[in-house]
């Protein structure tokens, strides 16, 4: 199911003439933050794929959930096993569309509506990002809040005061055209 | 008198014995062994792995994710993307592997060349487009 999933997300992009227009990001970067009074937790995955579709101003985004990487051990394990239950939900993934054009060489920031699946389950967001061409590629970046209640994510109330009940995600994409990769 | 002597050698040994036995204790308790000095599971070319994640992605990922296995294959791109050292190993036309490596593995990656034969040792942590590898290792002899 998931794979079909993923499978129809993909196959998005690659319907019609408009490959010219797809770029892909293999290695995008992700980053969470959770400030709360006990601790400051952060994680990080750099292998997040991503393809961009500026002809039909898509956007499509999938990661797994274990390859964040944590400062501690014990953390990664209560990530994976605990809270996110990263065997049955492995991905989490994002669509979404631009609500512009790309019309000029400068950075631009424009906002994406969209859906994320986290656990799954699938919320709506609005993200707000910067995008930069350069010779080569387009880059974007931006960051957001994802309310952790919202993705039905069990925290044990001993633990509570460890994990903030929002947290923030950053998040860098260098895309480069679809055909080279 | 040589009650009083044993007595003594005993006490001196003795705590001795605990304070080795403790570290002994502690050290097997709390030390994690890295993925270097771990066996894979598996050692399988680049080409097969990522076609068996293509041909039955859930039963690969039942094998392999967070899994040690080796994978040996040709070097497709070398990156320094996102200020980590990543090596990314030809798998078929439009599928690779992704290996981010340790920051115990000491390799100069720009010594290494495209299309170079390689083995790498990591965790296998799922497949999107790419099979991914974290903590890895290059084997060089």
């Amino acid at each position: 199911m998931n794979k079909l999933k993923l499978l129809l997300i993909f196959s998005i992009f690659s319907l019609g003439n408009s490959v010219a227009q797809q770029f892909i990001a293999r290695q995008g970067q992700v980053t969470f933050f959770s400030y709360a009074s006990v601790e400051n937790i952060e994680a990080k995955n750099n292998q997040v794929l991503s393809i961009l579709d500026f002809d039909k101003k898509e956007i499509a985004a999938s990661m797994l959930m274990r390859a964040f990487v944590f400062k501690k051990d014990l953390m990664h394990e209560h990530f994976n096993d605990s809270y996110i239950e990263s065997d049955l939900y492995p991905k989490a993934t994002f669509e979404g569309f631009l609500l512009e054009g790309l019309e000029n060489a400068g950075p631009q920031t424009q906002l994406i509506k969209g859906k994320v699946t986290i656990h799954g389950i699938t919320k709506d967001v609005d993200i707000k990002t910067t995008i930069q061409k350069t010779p080569e590629s387009y880059n974007l970046t931006g960051e957001f809040n994802l309310t952790v209640n919202d993705f039905n994510i069990k925290i044990p109330p001993i633990l509570s005061k460890n994990i903030a009940k929002i947290v923030l995600v950053k998040f860098n994409f260098q895309y480069l055209p679809h055909e080279n990769n | 008198m040589t009650k009083i002597k044993y007595k003594s050698v005993v006490k001196k040994y003795g705590l001795f014995f605990i304070v080795v036995g403790l570290f002994i204790f502690l050290f097997t308790t709390f030390y994690k062994k890295g993925v270097k000095d771990v066996s894979p599971k598996f050692s399988v070319s680049a080409e097969n792995v990522v076609s068996q994640f293509h041909n039955n992605e859930i039963e690969a990922t039942e094998k392999y994710s967070n899994t040690i296995i080796e994978v040996y294959g040709r070097i497709k791109k070398i990156s320094h993307l996102n200020n980590r050292r990543t090596i990314i190993l030809q798998g078929n036309s439009s599928s690779a592997i992704i290996c981010d490596l340790d920051d115990a593995e000491y390799i100069n990656i720009d010594t290494l060349k495209i299309n170079q034969q390689l083995y790498i040792k990591g965790i296998c942590k799922g497949y999107l487009k790419d099979v991914v590898l974290l903590n890895c290792f290059i084997k060089t002899e």
